[in-house]
């Protein structure tokens, strides 16, 4: 009776191991990918600077150079230097500073309206190429103007990105403190003629990787 | 007869069910009043919203309020905006802002709206503040909702 009771098990085994395939495919339908905004909070959030919180700061920054008298307001239109040059990341998230110093140039160059002149210092090599072939004769000199040299710069923008790490062990929550500071310099007396911040603190229990 | 009864009554509850909103007046009111210029709107109907809560609940639930709001020129002909929020709760509350400027006529204006934070602490108060770009004159529309 046992051995008939053990055949019958082993012969159930093997049907079910014969129905169940070794892989799978998970047929059902899966998370499509979608479209966020980017000034608002997305799905995935850790404790990083995330792209609400790019669109925010240089948002923010952007109205308060305008509203300022020295970059704003002079009747001749002060060059101004937005690149990530002097702009530093010495915080613990990962973060390309193009993103902040990219989307404040390009912003206020179009908020500004005329009322700034921005140097594209970022992209001098270029031109002194097309000065060059201009001034060998290889090309014609183009129809806007002639100029002895570029452009020099009245401002130009520096920074830094810093953090505090803070870690709860017990429920594995950790916080960030982020500071960022944004300034304008005088590229002749090395002043300072405008400042702003922008200050977060998140805190999140979920682990996030930033690329 | 007892059965006559309690089917007119079932049908009857099924009138009133099918008839009745789960939105009262008020909140109906609010939710497509005329907002208007220079007008600070709480998008987030749990800040602050108007209904009716059973017979005897409240009408008027309010977790945040203004306490005033305007608007005034900045040294370079900007437009600075500012509203104070008072948080009427024992908790503290992390809500967004967004300003959008129009101009006089009521067109849209200046640079895209973008939502910023401001941390309101329990039964304090906080003041949000935005600028504009533009030197026209212009009104304004503030949007409050929750930080998420």
């Amino acid at each position: 009776m046992k051995k008939r009771h053990l055949m019958a098990g082993l012969g159930a085994l093997m049907v079910m191991g014969g129905c169940t395939p070794s892989s799978q495919v998970d047929n059902v339908a899966g998370q499509a990918s979608v479209y966020e905004d980017p000034s608002s909070s997305g799905r995935v959030q850790g404790v990083g600077i995330e792209s609400q919180d790019v669109v925010a700061m240089t948002d923010e920054m952007m109205r308060d150079m305008l509203s300022n008298r020295i970059l704003a307001a002079r009747d001749v239109p002060p060059r101004i230097i937005i690149d990530n040059e002097y702009f530093r990341n010495e915080s613990s998230s990962i973060i390309n500073t193009n993103l902040l110093t990219d989307r404040l140039r390009v912003e206020l160059n179009r908020a500004a309206n005329g009322r700034m002149v921005f140097v594209g210092r970022h992209f001098a090599d270029m031109v002194e190429k097309e000065r060059e072939l201009k001034r060998d004769g290889a090309v014609d000199g183009g129809t806007i103007r002639r100029t002895q040299a570029t452009a020099g710069g009245d401002y130009r923008l520096g920074g830094r990105i810093a953090s505090l790490d803070a870690m709860d062990r017990n429920s594995q929550t950790r916080s960030r403190y982020h500071q960022v500071t944004f300034e304008m310099i005088d590229l002749e007396l090395g002043t300072i003629v405008w400042s702003g911040s922008y200050e977060m603190k998140k805190a999140s229990q979920d682990n996030v990787l930033y690329r | 007869m007892k059965t006559l009864i309690v089917s007119a009554l079932l049908a009857a509850g099924l009138v009133v069910t099918g008839c009745q909103s789960s939105m009262s007046k008020e909140e109906f009111q609010q939710r497509t009043e005329d907002t208007g210029y220079n007008t600070v709107i709480f998008t987030d109907y749990d800040l602050n919203r108007r209904f009716k809560d059973g017979l005897t609940g409240p009408d008027n639930v309010m977790r945040l309020s203004t306490t005033g709001h305007g608007i005034e020129r900045t040294d370079t002909g900007t437009s600075q905006v500012w509203v104070e929020l008072r948080n009427h709760t024992d908790f503290n509350y992390m809500v967004e802002a967004r300003t959008s400027f129009y101009s006089q006529s009521g067109r849209p204006l200046d640079a895209r709206p973008v939502w910023r934070r401001i941390s309101v602490p329990a039964n304090a108060r906080a003041v949000y503040e935005e600028k504009s770009v533009s030197t026209d004159r212009l009104q304004y529309r503030v949007e409050v909702r929750q930080a998420r």
